[in-house]
């Protein structure tokens, strides 16, 4: 059918049309809210004829037309939206967060779990929708045309949920002795101390940082100048900033005017959380190396766990990533396997004597 | 401890905040945490393909049809980039929405869509009599605007030949020798011009000369020379009236304005939405 649309074959537009306008349509109700999405069916569907059907021609058989027209219907669709916000804004934003909604809030949702329960979660996505709407839509005009426009709102609405985390949970701050220091001295410490970097991993995290690196002699330099600029036996923590401390006062001031309920932990307390995020601490640096080696599906599959709390069920990771439910066990059999493999050599999990 | 816990939201057998003796608050600490470590360190997003290759290679790898080489080379990506990933459950999450929601569209919608097929008349197919009008005297609004076409085609005729010969575009300055132009034997054959890549511009002494005078006064002539220039230079269409501001990467402008260093031989343009033609250097 669609090489008859392509040769014009009489009447092959038409049951072309036939055969994908629910699709077509349906795509359309679900970018453009009521009566607009009539016309946009219209527009859309010329759009597929633009430029000798270019979008159609693109079609090469690798995979099913469905799925394909499906996917290039999604992308026509965003960059209708985005030029609606540019002529009628006012419009543009209703369709823009109509078709952008489910994906602001998954991924709201993976930034903030907890939210949900809390009551939070409208006051999140209030937030992140306030900020694209600031200063006449800036952050979402700035799209250039590289990439997809649907990816470029996806990246934006990450970064702002990270902006949103950063506020929640005020960033940490350097040791004063470590703040005296040069950026290349200051990333090794938070890589080391902060990220529980393994030393052999030391001098690519850096650089994934943005900060050039000679070669690992600097980075073994650096580290021992951080070394010497903290006091001995220096742990994570002991940088740690003014804490807020509820000051629960007697009911009656007459009672005990100055008596105020200390609730901070009991050094037993203190002691274990320390412990337990040591624990944690050199069990993540054994993890990182262990995730490091496996082969790439399994890690990718690792990844698709870890994209959304609760994990998504082994059917919908299934189907991202285009194989078959049984893959997917299989998959996690794997992981499970190299992991605790991983892991059962590794000497800091020897030496915690954690059971793997 | 015991590893189990973690190991276990890990492969993802346990529920969030659920795993072993973790309460939900440390479940999700937990999962924050691991999150950072299967990303890894993000490298960058790969190539831009344009939309009807990536919405193929996605279509095709979700329909489980690649080869394998391509579903690795894929996996890879998605391994190493967050965004992608993002991109590829957003485009699962569209296409089971798309799949739970079949509706027709009105009627009238669907023959305005089928209409789109009709073509304009044409007189070959049409037999003698198509041929006859053909040959028939038009009326005189038809013959007034075949003349003013010709026209158009000798402007443009006498435009491209004052292009192809720069001399002649401008008067020598005073002082100036007057070389004799170089004869030009023929035009190079097409297959020997080598195709710029995607938004690739050449940067030539034409595009330089008009970024630094839109740059030194940024008025409304200048900002159409310079999108005149770019276009000359290989640069995509941009029509003039959704560019707002052109703006200059500092690094290209210095280069150019210094010219101590090396100038890179092609810039890159790109038209945000909000009208900012942004150029930068393509090295």
């Amino acid at each position: 059918m669609l090489r008859a649309v392509l040769a014009g074959r009489p009447g092959a537009w038409a049951q072309f049309v036939q055969q994908c306008q629910s699709d077509v349509y349906a795509a359309c109700c679900i970018a453009f809210p009521g009566a607009q999405a009539k016309d946009e069916y219209v527009a859309v569907m010329a759009q597929l004829r633009a430029n000798d059907f270019a979008l159609l021609r693109a079609f090469d058989g690798r995979a099913t037309l469905s799925a394909y027209l499906r996917l290039v219907l999604r992308d026509v669709l965003c960059q209708r939206v985005a030029r609606l916000l540019v002529d009628a804004p006012d419009r543009g934003w209703r369709a823009f967060e109509h078709f952008f909604k489910r994906d602001i809030t998954r991924i709201i949702t993976r930034y903030f779990p907890a939210a949900a329960e809390a009551g939070r979660e409208r006051d999140i996505y209030h937030d992140v929708v306030m900020a694209l709407i600031e200063n006449g839509y800036r952050r979402i005009l700035a799209y250039d045309g590289q990439g997809s426009f649907g990816g470029f709102v996806l990246r934006i609405v990450n970064n702002l949920c990270v902006d949103l985390l950063r506020r929640d949970v005020p960033r940490r701050r350097l040791p004063a002795a470590i703040q005296r220091l040069p950026a290349l001295e200051q990333e090794v410490f938070r890589q080391r101390y902060w990220e529980e970097c393994p030393p052999e991993q030391l001098v690519a995290a850096v650089r994934g940082q943005g900060i050039a690196v000679d070669g690992p002699e600097a980075v073994a330099a650096a580290e021992k100048a951080v070394r010497a600029a903290l006091p001995a036996n220096f742990k994570t923590g002991d940088d740690d900033r003014p804490r807020m401390v509820s000051m629960s006062v007697a009911a009656n001031p007459a009672d005990d005017p100055l008596e105020v309920a200390d609730d901070r932990a009991t050094p037993e307390e203190e002691a274990t959380a320390r412990q337990h995020e040591d624990t944690l601490a050199q069990a993540s640096g054994a993890l990182r190396a262990a995730i490091a080696q496996l082969p790439g599906d399994v890690r990718l599959y690792l990844q698709h766990v870890m994209a959304e709390d609760p994990a998504p069920a082994p059917r919908d990771i299934a189907r991202r990533m285009g194989r078959p439910a049984t893959d997917i066990y299989a998959l996690r059999q794997q992981a499970d396997r190299l992991l605790r493999q991983a892991l059962r050599e590794h000497p800091a999990i020897k030496s915690l004597r954690l059971s793997v | 401890m015991s590893m189990e816990p973690i190991i276990e939201r890990l492969i993802g057998r346990a529920e969030a905040g659920e795993a072993g003796s973790l309460t939900p608050e440390e479940g999700r600490a937990l999962s924050q945490r691991l999150r950072a470590l299967v990303d890894g360190d993000p490298a960058s997003t790969g190539p831009d393909r344009g939309p009807a290759e990536e919405a193929l290679r996605l279509a095709a790898y979700l329909d489980g049809t690649l080869d394998a080489a391509a579903r690795a080379d894929f996996e890879r990506e998605l391994v190493h980039s967050p965004e992608r990933r993002d991109e590829l459950i957003a485009a699962v999450a569209w296409l089971d929405q798309l799949a739970a929601r079949r509706e027709a569209p009105p009627a009238d919608a669907l023959q305005r869509a089928m209409a789109l097929d009709t073509p304009p008349p044409q007189p070959r197919g049409r037999g003698f009599a198509a041929v006859v009008e053909w040959l028939l005297p038009r009326p005189r609004l038809a013959i007034a605007t075949s003349a003013l076409a010709t026209l158009a085609i000798a402007a443009v005729g006498v435009d491209i030949a004052l292009h192809l010969s720069p001399l002649a575009t401008r008067p020598p300055a005073i002082g100036e020798t007057l070389e004799p132009p170089p004869i030009r034997t023929h035009l190079p054959p097409p297959s020997t011009i080598r195709p710029l890549p995607q938004g690739r511009i050449l940067l030539t002494a034409e595009t330089i000369n008009a970024v630094l005078a839109y740059q030194e006064q940024p008025a409304e002539q200048r900002r159409l020379d310079l999108i005149g220039a770019l276009a000359r230079a290989g640069s995509p269409a941009f029509d003039a009236r959704n560019v707002r501001v052109i703006t200059v990467q500092p690094r290209l402008l210095e280069r150019l304005r210094q010219r101590n260093e090396r100038l890179p031989a092609e810039i890159a343009a790109s038209l945000s939405l909000d009208g900012n033609l942004r150029l930068e250097s393509a090295d």
